[in-house]
């Protein structure tokens, strides 16, 4: 490894552990002590918090150490040290979205103190979109693990400014935050998959250059901003004055969601 | 990389379970909401007695359609949520303080004792799973002055940290009060009021000194809000790295530390 990978290496490594550490002191020291009851009766929402956290941090594993070994450069998959490169970058690219969650209005006392569920759902499928993203630049030959940070931030880039304008046309982040409503926060939640997943295919394939990568994340990646005009369409039209009031309707949704991000990604077909 | 700034109680108390489950039942629809964080902490050496609580007026009963918000100073509050307790409410406490290294500014020792010494007439009180809530606040959660070398525990509320006004209605809760002392509501309150207000929330306030409800006056226009924050913003509340309110206040040598 070169020193600028070295370099690379020990920086993610510094963010993922902040990153990642504050959320798990934070859940080992509120949520694990006062989860249950004197009689082992669980809280409702109690260990959510931990479970979320645990399973966005496999996740995050699974996902990308599956598409590092079976997508990534031809000198990165036999390579011990690329592998554990990538995958600690993949780590950091995840707990600086949570840095950017809280920007949305997501907070780590939503996960523990208040046991929001929906913030839960929130946390959790933002990760996975995250991931998405970031798996998807991993993806073909390149010079260099600065093509790798390039398209994952060029994705990341594109997955926040969606959020925001969705944020901007919507009430969703109150709807989750303030009323804890789990639908809502399953079906927003699944859309940001969604486009994770594409712009993560968008940024996937073989390196030709800066130009023709963010040419081709424009190309392929457009369609995502079809994910936002439907849920603001759909957000009007499922409105509820109660709490969970659409609960099937918003996860019948959300899971459209991802079967209309996979169709596309199918139809694209292998990146070149 | 781990946060050094944060309170870390040293083991939770044996009962620490059984005292929250007193305070916030799990079957309770508004137990979600109570703040566990200061059931944490170790009880102090000297226990203390609650104030005495006397009412003056005619407070409203616990009849389904109205909420509480009790906004008192420290144990106060906790006086007066029993006798609301008393009134067929049931207590939710909010208390958000933490505990460090060095003088705390707001004294965190009476409230963990005061949750203690309120907990035994609380548990025998035999308050329905549907009761209306009375969530409790304390009206000092922002005072004080930090200097340097002090444990900066001040905190605020949140929307997030109440039932929205939606979670409210569709319980039959129709109006909050707030009951406080003389002075203005503090920005962080006013801010969840005006929300609930949009949300078809009334709101009212109660004087627990002079007896007297009224419609709640005060300014809560997002323009009020949003200067009322810009002014909390100027003060510096501290957060902690784990997100959590507390910090300790670094000495001029030291710089960094929280931020706000």
């Amino acid at each position: 490894m070169s020193d600028a990978e070295v370099f690379a290496l020990l920086f993610s490594l510094a963010v993922s552990l902040h990153g990642w550490g504050w959320l798990a002191t934070r859940g080992a020291l509120v949520d694990r002590r006062l989860w249950s009851t004197p009689d082992g009766r669980m809280r409702p929402g109690g260990g959510f918090g931990c479970l979320a956290t645990i399973f966005a941090w496999f996740s995050i594993g699974a996902v990308v150490f599956y598409v590092l070994l079976n997508f990534a450069a031809s000198d990165v998959k036999p390579d011990a040290k690329y592998i554990v490169l990538y995958l600690v970058m993949g780590y950091a690219f995840a707990a600086v979205n949570t840095i950017a969650l809280r920007v949305y209005g997501w907070k780590v006392p939503d996960m523990f103190e208040r046991r929001n569920r929906a913030a839960h759902t929130l946390f959790y499928t933002a990760t996975l979109a995250s991931v998405c993203a970031y798996a998807g630049a991993n993806i073909g030959d390149g010079p260099g693990f600065y093509v790798v940070i390039y398209c994952a931030a060029l994705a990341h880039l594109g997955l926040y400014t969606l959020v925001v304008v969705h944020a901007a046309l919507n009430r969703t982040v109150y709807r989750i935050l303030v009323d804890r409503d789990r639908g809502i926060a399953f079906r927003a939640g699944c859309m940001f998959v969604a486009i994770g997943a594409v712009l993560g295919r968008a940024v996937a394939g073989n390196w030709a250059g800066f130009e023709a990568a963010t040419g081709d994340f424009f190309r392929l990646g457009w369609p995502t901003f079809l994910f936002v005009v439907a849920d603001t369409i759909v957000a009007r039209v499922a409105l509820s004055r109660e709490i969970d009031g659409n609960l099937w309707v918003d996860r019948a949704t959300g899971i459209v969601y991802l079967l209309a991000a996979a169709g596309y990604i199918f139809i694209l077909g292998a990146p070149v | 990389m781990l946060p050094t700034d944060m309170p870390m109680p040293q083991g939770l108390p044996e009962d620490a379970r059984e005292l929250f489950e007193i305070w916030a039942p799990v079957t309770s629809r508004w137990s979600g909401w109570a703040k566990p964080v200061l059931f944490t902490y170790a009880p102090p050496a000297t226990s203390i007695a609650l104030p005495a609580w006397s009412w003056v007026g005619a407070p409203p009963l616990g009849s389904g359609r109205t909420a509480i918000v009790v906004d008192l100073p420290g144990n106060e509050g906790l006086a007066c949520a029993l006798a609301l307790a008393a009134r067929g409410f049931r207590p939710v406490p909010l208390y958000n303080n933490t505990q460090g290294e060095g003088a705390e500014v707001i004294a965190l020792d009476p409230f963990v004792s005061g949750l203690r010494a309120a907990a035994p007439a609380l548990a025998a009180m035999n308050i329905p799973d549907d009761a209306p809530p009375a969530f409790l606040l304390d009206s000092n959660r922002g005072s004080g002055g930090p200097t340097p070398g002090m444990f900066d525990n001040r905190w605020a509320v949140f929307a997030q940290d109440f039932p929205s006004g939606r979670a409210l209605l569709s319980s039959g809760i129709e109006r909050v009060v707030v009951m406080r002392r003389e002075g203005a509501i503090r920005v962080d309150l006013v801010s969840v009021l005006r929300l609930w207000r949009r949300e078809g929330i009334a709101s009212e306030r109660f004087d627990v000194a002079t007896g007297t409800q009224s419609e709640l006056t005060q300014d809560i226009s997002l323009l009020a809000v949003f200067s009322g924050h810009m002014s909390a913003i100027m003060h510096g509340f501290r957060q902690n790295a784990t997100g959590g309110f507390g910090a300790r206040v670094p000495l001029p040598s030291e710089g960094g530390g929280g931020f706000g």
